[in-house]
């Protein structure tokens, strides 16, 4: 435990250090302003749309920053030898990858609070004192990042190639917004040839939709009735975090460096 | 000394060995977890509406990169800004817009320089934004109040209500302008203002639905109640052609301006 403490640390450390980040949070600044242009064009649902606009891209941004280190992060260290000062002491395979995933997320978890107090801080200027339960949403879109940047850590280590593992995270990501309307089509209309790689899809792609906690914020939503509570969606996510990790930790182990 | 070409092979080598490294039963394990996971919510959440109106052609791009993003909402809010632009500006280009402003607009009859026109694709835009996000109430109470007291069609505005309430069955705003719509229908203006009174308050509440049961106060003679609501969209309206509209009406009211 001592050790993925640390790991997770000095990995968060780094991050923090690196200018993707900081970057990261300049456009994100930048892009939030801009967001002032549009909310006056929506004029009586300006606040509406400074919140689902500035939610919407503090998510992209986190998720991002996520796909780089998950990308990156365990491949870098192999290729520079850095691993092998680390796995020569006595940690494990599991508490390397663990440590280190937990240090990303934790700089991306950083990384998006700092975006939302500047997004609140734009909102209660406009006089945004909303009914919306702004944590829940933003809890919503970091389950979103965390459950997509362990997959993403996964395929890094089992493809080799960072630009592999970014594209069919995408892509995962992409499906897991679509599952609502995947599943429809496999109960309406799809033919049968096709209804098999959906069906197939629809149970191995991550739900995001479910994490869409922003899409549920109305009271009156119909949606809202069928929520069962922050703790399945947090257990969800740290559920399938855990078997894409334990599968990535199943790879490592049986590398020999 | 192997060549480079050999060093390329070992490295395909490893990358395939480190592949197949992995315990298919584990792999197996993995996605049995997943597909549990899925099923279980599956069973949380149930499909969720579907599409009933087709993209537009003009929005069809942003609108699928939106929701494949994960951003309904910010799909439904670009919507709406599309069909506020849509209807506020004029249905058959600049010309016409022009040729408007000369012959109708007076700037103490601003509202005799909206309310004309069909804007025929008011109601289907409005569906499309439910679509997107079934408790954006605003957008269907705007597109209903324009179609039925600017527009005079209150069979789309009811369309368009009909459609909302099938999606969120719980708004009680729907409801009351239903009924408001009814009332307009017959002309009675007691019956729009009884039944639009109550979602004054509402935060979803157009400030064009205001401005409406303002003026009606006015023509059933309740004054006092016209010039509260006047004050009320001058002091905290965001639009500023009804925030000018009310400074207006409220100098007629207290005497300031001759009718």
């Amino acid at each position: 435990m001592r050790n993925i403490a640390i790991l997770a640390l000095t990995g968060w450390q780094e991050n923090l250090r690196r200018r993707f980040y900081l970057l990261s949070l300049a456009f994100a600044g930048v892009f939030l302003y801009l967001s002032l242009i549009l909310g006056v064009l929506a004029v009586e649902q300006e606040n509406r749309v400074l919140l689902d606009f500035g939610l919407g891209f503090i998510e992209l941004m986190g998720l991002a920053g996520a796909l780089y280190g998950a990308t990156t992060i365990v491949l870098r260290e192999m290729e520079t030898k850095t691993v092998y000062l680390v796995l020569t002491r006595p940690v494990g395979r599991g508490e390397y990858i663990l440590g280190r995933f937990l240090g990303l997320m934790l700089s991306v978890l950083a990384s998006m609070a700092l975006m939302s107090a500047f997004h609140l801080c734009i909102l209660w200027a406009k006089g945004w004192r909303g009914p919306e339960p702004y944590a829940a949403a933003f809890l919503g879109a970091y389950l979103k990042v965390l459950v997509t940047a362990a997959l993403t850590t996964f395929l890094a280590i089992f493809s080799s190639s960072a630009l592999t593992a970014g594209v069919i995270s995408g892509v995962a990501w992409t499906l897991g917004h679509f599952l609502p309307e995947i599943r429809y089509l496999i109960t309406h209309g799809a033919s049968r040839v096709s209804i098999v790689p959906l069906f197939a899809l629809s149970y191995i792609v991550p739900d995001l939709q479910l994490f869409n906690l922003r899409d549920r914020l109305a009271a009156t939503s119909p949606l809202a009735a069928s929520e069962a509570g922050l703790a399945w969606w947090v257990g969800y996510a740290v559920l399938y975090t855990a078997v894409w990790l334990a599968l990535a930790w199943g790879l490592l182990r049986r590398k020999e460096f | 000394m192997p060549s480079a070409r050999q060093e390329g092979a070992g490295e395909r080598a490893t990358a395939f060995s480190l592949r197949t490294d992995l315990p298919r039963r584990w792999l197996l394990a993995g996605l049995c977890c997943c597909g549990l996971l899925n099923a279980l919510s599956l069973r949380v959440q149930p499909v969720g509406w579907t599409l009933g109106q087709g993209l537009a052609p003009e929005s069809a791009l942003e609108t699928s990169a939106l929701v494949s993003l994960g951003m309904r909402r910010l799909a439904a809010d670009l919507g709406l800004v599309r069909m506020l632009i849509y209807y506020g500006g004029p249905e058959g280009g600049p010309e016409e817009e022009e040729a408007q402003l000369h012959s109708r607009y007076h700037p103490e009859h601003p509202e005799l320089a909206w309310g004309g026109g069909r804007y025929s694709g008011l109601g289907t835009r409005a569906l499309r934004i439910l679509d997107a996000d079934p408790s954006f109430s605003y957008a269907a109470l705007f597109a209903a109040g324009s179609l039925a007291f600017n527009l005079n069609r209150p069979e789309d505005a009811l369309r368009v209500l009909d459609y909302a309430l099938s999606r969120d069955p719980r708004n009680p705003q729907f409801q009351a302008y239903v009924a408001a719509v009814g009332f307009h229908r017959h002309g009675d203006a007691a019956g729009v203002i009884s039944r639009l009174e109550p979602v004054l308050g509402t935060p979803d509440c157009p400030v064009m639905i205001k401005h409406l049961v303002a003026y009606l106060y006015v023509k059933a003679g309740q004054r006092q109640k016209a010039l509260a609501l006047y004050l009320q969209i001058r002091d905290t309206s965001k639009d500023a052609g009804y925030r000018r509209m009310a400074e207006v009406a409220l100098e007629r009211l207290e005497g300031r301006r001759p009718h």
